[in-house]
């Protein structure tokens, strides 16, 4: 274990990432963005739910409509900035330059995974924070539960954007690839706009979205569901999750030239 | 243990239809420059990065410090440092001095900080981004990586390549100067000239085929090309009435004129005589008339 070569390792992606302008507005910035305006035209609109021991409890929409954020954030970091980013690096030949010393590269991809992890987590507490003081949220959930269906979500999301980062050889090709999933997915989840105000057709059409479960799985957790209300989901997230590990080794490779 | 660093056997290497390299086997001593040598496409970087283990030959074997480089990559880039020729390979936002916080931080017993830059003349640049590098500065900058670890062999494909005289001076003081501290390198390079006048032992390389071989002096001195003589074409010349005479020792057509090399200046005035002319144009032999001699084309257009 060579610390000071993860921690230099850490701090140099960490560097190239706030850098690139791109990424760094759809991370910090456009997430605040989007809580404040959609914030401000749904957040404060009355909202009744029922949690598992028959409680009904009157809050607003905006403590239900958070933990869809938090998928934005999820979403956006894996399936945008992280194949983004990885096919980038591949094609300017960053990877191959790293092949060429002492590196274990598998401490490039854990160390990645650490740097989004913390992108992830300052991400969230901002934009908890800011929920909290602009449009009071609440939290009816656990903080365990809520933890593990993040790091689920967070894990699943991710392994998926490592698969994405190594299925096309140019950047470009990556960049096209990865917006129209993300976004395909983004506004089908109830992340941009909740899925009850949509029809019935799209509602269930909307279910193969694996996004969808990601925001209704963290609904449901952060509401105090029960298992049994939510469980679907988290298996749906799992198995995208299980996919994205088994599919991703095949797929991944450091050298465009191969 | 053999004396070699780098031991390379039949090697090839085939991209589908197209042989990058065929049948190349040399080796590398302690202590000594090697110079792979030749035009573009001549197979030198596809050679080098069979020897990183960066690609897999064909056929053939390669032995970097006695070992296989494919299986131990980490335990061997701990011992060598390398220059791939590519330039545009460190992110264009990361600034010089993180570049070489980074590299120092992958090794047990780097260079510090400052000594790195100052092997790559940078040292008022730490805060500049890689990206507004020129060039030059940028192939300083990756050779200086390449020594971070303090490496016993350097590997480096074409340093020289794209670098005014005087960095490319400074880049061959610092590689000499390596190797004066016992350091063995294998370099790549387009220009005769520098390998010409650095390198203890060289190969030509032409169509990843392996034309000459051997240490520069030794190579003319066996030919005994000393000097070049230039003489036009005329009707009555030929090849063999050239070779008779008592100090060419080889000839060789180009275009309008024949290439005739001798050993001493004695050659000179048999010239004159035999053509019958007052001037005729005269200059030391050079490698580059040797590569002409064993490929049968002039290295540069336009051979002066
Ligand atoms: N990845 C590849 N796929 C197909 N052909 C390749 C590949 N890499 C190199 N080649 C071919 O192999 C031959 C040798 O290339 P190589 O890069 O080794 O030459 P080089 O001597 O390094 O040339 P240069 O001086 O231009 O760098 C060339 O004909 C080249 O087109
Ligand atoms: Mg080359």
């Amino acid at each position: 274990m060579n610390f000071k070569m993860m921690r230099t390792l850490f701090r140099t992606d960490l560097l190239i990432f706030v850098r690139e302008p791109a990424a760094a507005f759809f991370t910090f910035a456009f997430p605040v963005l989007l809580l404040s305006i959609l914030g401000e035209i749904f957040g404060r609109f009355p909202f009744q739910f029922t949690l598992p021991d028959g409680t009904v409890v009157d809050t607003t929409y905006i403590s239900v409509f958070f933990p869809g954020f938090v998928a934005f954030i999820i979403a956006n970091l894996a399936l945008q900035s992280a194949p983004i980013f990885l096919a980038s690096q591949r094609t300017t030949g960053w990877f191959r330059m790293l092949q060429l010393s002492p590196l274990r590269l598998s401490w490039v991809i854990i160390i990645r995974v650490v740097m989004y992890f913390a992108i992830f987590v300052f991400s969230y507490a901002v934009m908890f924070v800011l929920a909290r003081q602009i449009f009071d949220l609440r939290f009816f959930g656990q903080l365990l539960p809520f933890g593990l269906a993040l790091l689920l979500c967070f894990v699943s999301f991710g392994s998926i954007g490592f698969l994405l980062g190594g299925l096309f050889n140019s950047a470009s090709t990556t960049q096209a690839v990865a917006s129209i999933i993300f976004f395909l997915m983004y506004f089908t989840s109830g992340s941009a706009i909740p899925r009850d105000q949509f029809p019935d057709w799209l509602f269930r059409a909307t279910e193969l979205n694996p996004m969808t479960h990601v925001v209704d799985l963290l609904i449901a957790v952060w509401t105090g569901q029960a298992f049994d209300q939510l469980w679907v989901s988290a298996l749906v997230v799992a198995l995208v999750g299980v996919a994205g590990f088994v599919l991703t080794p095949l797929t991944f490779r450091w050298d465009a030239e191969g | 243990m053999s004396d070699s660093v780098i031991e390379v056997a039949s090697l090839a290497k085939h991209y589908g239809d197209v042989t990058a390299v065929a049948d190349v086997s040399l080796q590398v001593e302690t202590g000594t420059i090697f110079g792979l040598v030749g035009p573009n496409g001549a197979g030198k970087s596809t050679t080098i990065e069979c020897i990183e283990g960066l690609r897999t030959p064909s056929s053939g074997t390669v032995r970097v410090l006695s070992q296989p480089p494919r299986q131990h990559r980490r335990g061997l880039f701990r011992r060598i440092g390398v220059l791939p020729q590519h330039n545009e390979l460190l992110p264009a936002r990361l600034r010089v001095g993180e570049a070489v916080d980074l590299w120092r931080s992958f090794y047990d017993n780097p260079l510090s900080k400052d000594e790195t830059l100052a092997l790559c003349g940078l040292k008022d640049r730490r805060k500049t981004r890689t990206s507004r590098l020129s060039g030059g500065q940028r192939r300083r900058l990756m050779i200086a990586l390449a020594q971070v670890g303090r490496p016993r062999l350097l590997i480096l494909d074409e340093p020289s390549s794209g670098l005014d005289p005087v960095a490319r001076y400074n880049i061959w003081r610092n590689l000499n100067a390596f190797k004066e501290q016992g350091g063995t390198i294998l370099v790549s390079t387009h220009y005769m000239d520098e390998a010409e006048e650095h390198c203890d032992q060289l190969c030509l390389l032409d169509h990843g085929r392996i034309q000459v071989l051997g240490n520069p002096r030794r190579l003319m001195e066996e030919r005994r090309m000393r000097i070049l003589v230039k003489v036009p074409h005329t009707p009555d010349l030929d090849r063999d009435r050239l070779l008779a005479l008592d100090h060419a020792h080889q000839v060789e057509q180009v275009e309008n004129e024949w290439f005739v090399f001798g050993a001493t200046d004695r050659l000179y005035g048999e010239l004159k005589q035999l053509t019958n002319r007052e001037f005729l144009e005269l200059r030391p032999a050079r490698l580059e008339d040797l590569y002409l001699m064993t490929t049968g084309r002039a290295y540069r257009t336009g051979v002066d």
